[in-house]
């Protein structure tokens, strides 16, 4: 009888305990599964997280460079767009961190939002009418491999430098063309410097008073080319100082440059 | 008797290693790894990327320290200065880079008495 209900007693604990270790082996099981969901979600945000730094980071360098372009260069008042068009085209740029590739074109913007979701690039956020804006296209591509997490993102956004290119080349084009009719429309005039200097700052007088007082500066400048018939290399300047930049204060030029016969 | 002791320390002994202690202890790591990187993505998007290219590399590090506190710890490196202490070994941290045109950023951030 007492061997008996050994016996029993044995196979009833190998039952239980058995059972128990199942009932652990399960719960490990399930908390493993879970610590590697939490890994996968851990990489996946992690990755977001890098992108968007990137984003971020790409976007800033890509005001960085046009800074720079508009900072050491003088634009043709004709032409500035165009030419604006084609070199922030070519600010693209490729960066790579351990997991991730961001793929950045740029190309200058004519309609777009006010606002971009991208805070960090605050002030430069956003599309501006009249301001120099550049839309970016950014490609992300990453992976954690070995984890199987995968990411792959488009985003587009808009920033600007808070140039005013349109007032500057608008102000230059008209004074060259107030400049050019002056010139063409005064007949048999005294041609020396001073006399030319004076009809011509006679013309553009009133463009370049509104300039100063919108905060650009415009200059005009005359050479006598000839003197029979009486004719003028006449050249206009329109500069904004101080323009508050990613990377500090920076200027920008426009110039424009006619030449013109009297009375003719 | 002999029997039923082995099985029940065998059994005791296997749910003792099968405890999902380790796995718990992971995850609360890479929670708070997780947070820490939302910490210094909030603290670069309130700040901007171009205050982080136009302040002094001593200014932004002044910043970080001076809002490390009894919780958190705020280091980084701007441009070749580095500044604040590196985690101690051990401890879950957070890492932003900011591969900036003029000046690479890296900002680090850990909770203080998590080991």
């Amino acid at each position: 009888m007492g061997k008996r209900t050994a016996v029993g007693a044995t196979v009833a604990s190998a039952v239980i305990f058995s059972v128990l270790l199942a009932s652990s082996l399960s719960v490990y099981c399930a908390t493993q599964e879970g610590h590697r969901l939490h890994l996968v979600s851990n990489a996946a945000d992690a990755i977001a997280d890098a992108a968007l730094a990137i984003e971020g980071a790409g976007a800033t360098n890509a005001l960085l460079k046009e800074q720079a372009l508009l900072g050491s260069q003088v634009l043709d008042c004709g032409s500035a767009s165009a030419t604006l068009s084609e070199e922030i085209s070519g600010l693209g740029e490729t960066q790579t961190s351990s997991n991730l590739t961001v793929v950045a074109t740029a190309s200058l913007a004519s309609q777009g939002p006010a606002s971009d979701n991208l805070t960090m690039l605050a002030p430069f956020g956003g599309y501006v009418e009249g301001a120099v804006n550049t839309a970016l296209y950014e490609q992300m591509r990453g992976a954690t491999a070995q984890l199987g997490v995968y990411f792959a993102k488009n985003e587009s956004h808009y920033v600007h430098l808070p140039v005013r290119m349109v007032d500057m080349a608008s102000d230059c084009s008209l004074a060259l063309s107030e400049a050019e009719e002056a010139i063409s429309t005064t007949v048999a005039p005294e041609c020396t410097p001073s006399a030319v200097s004076s009809i011509i700052d006679e013309a553009v007088g009133e463009s370049s008073s509104e300039a100063s007082s919108s905060g650009l500066r415009l200059a005009v400048y005359s050479h006598l080319n000839g003197t029979a018939p009486c004719s003028v290399d006449v050249t206009v300047e329109v500069s904004q100082p101080s323009v508050a930049g990613p990377g500090g204060n920076f200027s920008v030029e426009l110039r424009g440059e006619e030449t013109a016969v009297f009375g003719s | 008797m002999a029997v039923a002791l082995l099985i029940g320390t065998s059994a005791l002994a296997g749910m003792a290693a099968l405890a999902p202690r380790q796995g718990d202890l992971a995850s609360i790591s890479l929670e708070t790894v997780s947070q820490l990187r939302d910490t210094l993505l909030a603290l670069v998007q309130q700040k901007g990327t171009a205050w982080l290219v136009q302040t002094s590399p001593e200014d932004v590090c002044a910043y970080l320290l001076g809002i490390s506190n009894s919780s958190v710890t705020f280091s980084g490196e701007i441009g070749s200065l580095g500044c604040g202490a590196s985690p101690p070994p051990g401890v879950p941290f957070a890492t932003i880079a900011l591969d900036l045109f003029s000046r690479p950023v890296v900002l680090e951030a850990w909770e203080n008495g998590q080991l």
